[in-house]
């Protein structure tokens, strides 16, 4: 799955959230209803209970709530833009402002390395940070990552 | 069976992760929780994914590739922060009981295609056993030598 699959409806241009495990929850809610997934409690728990692991707040604005589960068949991915920032235990002690949440079949983990190291080599570039922050629609965000994606993977 | 191999929580990094295949040269390396139970196995294959482009997969050939570009960099902050075993690890493996036979352990990995194999006690990890092992158990090199 490319980056650039996620639906204009997966993206959450402005998020509400004020907290991480808010923030979370509003991904996933916001994955749930663009594709249609009827398990978003299970798919919840999946990444709230992945997120106690380790954080997936990586650093450099960028966070990546992610989890295998039993409660999906594929791999679903979902966007989430915070201008203000979101608190989320990242690396640098700095908030989130982009967001990636993930969940894949917990049988399928090839497909779900892939995308978190897709999501890896495009963020590490700060060209693609300040550029998905100046998207202001899901159609401008996803053509943006979509050129990113052929530019740089 | 082998008892003494080097294992990871499902917390440990990607670098410590690394740093285990490369000290141990072990293929595959297993995932166990604090209560000393099998979460899972990472081979070195899964891994190297990580690093490698996804259309890697896609093409029959790699010989027209003669760069790969910006994919060949000596830093990898983000999936460092980003990755833990439990991200790398596959669930659903196959594992032996302790108490199975030589001959049971042999075709579960020929008909497999495993390397290796976790071996069980209890629902606790207790060894990893390979086709080396078998060939040893078979002629009982140890006794001979």
């Amino acid at each position: 799955m490319k980056l650039s699959d996620i639906p204009r409806a997966a993206v959450v241009m402005e998020m509400k959230a004020a907290t991480k495990d808010e923030a979370i929850t509003e991904l996933v809610d916001a994955l749930c209803a663009a594709y249609r997934l009827k398990e978003r409690d299970a798919i919840l728990e999946a990444v709230r209970r992945r997120e106690e692991t380790a954080s997936t707040g990586v650093g450099m604005g960028l966070a990546v709530p992610h989890a295998k589960t039993d409660a999906v068949d594929r791999l679903y991915m979902a966007f989430g833009l915070s201008r203000e920032g979101i608190e989320f235990d990242c690396a640098d002690g700095q908030p989130a402002h982009l967001f990636f949440v993930m969940v894949s079949a917990r049988d399928r983990t090839g497909p779900h390395i892939q995308a978190l190291a897709k999501i890896s080599r495009l963020i590490g570039r700060e060209e693609v940070r300040n550029g998905l922050l100046a998207c202001g629609t899901p159609k401008e965000l996803i053509d943006f990552i979509s050129d990113a994606e052929r530019r740089y993977l | 069976m082998q008892r003494d191999f080097r294992r990871v929580s499902p917390h440990t990094p990607l670098r410590d992760v690394a740093r285990c295949f490369y000290e141990t040269g072990q293929p595959a390396l297993p995932v166990v929780r604090e209560n000393g139970s099998l979460a899972g196995i990472i081979t070195i294959e899964d891994f190297i994914l990580v690093f490698l482009p996804h259309y890697i997969d896609l093409i029959k050939s790699i010989d027209f590739i003669h760069d790969f570009g910006f994919l060949e960099r000596s830093s990898y902050t983000v999936e460092e922060q980003l990755l833990v075993a439990e991200d790398l690890m596959s669930e659903d493996v196959f594992v032996l009981e302790e108490t199975e036979s030589v001959m049971k352990a042999a075709a579960a990995l020929h008909k497999h295609g495993l390397q290796r194999i976790p071996v069980v006690s209890g629902g606790q990890l207790t060894g990893m056993i390979s086709l080396t092992d078998v060939c040893r158990a078979i002629y009982d090199m140890e006794g001979r030598t």
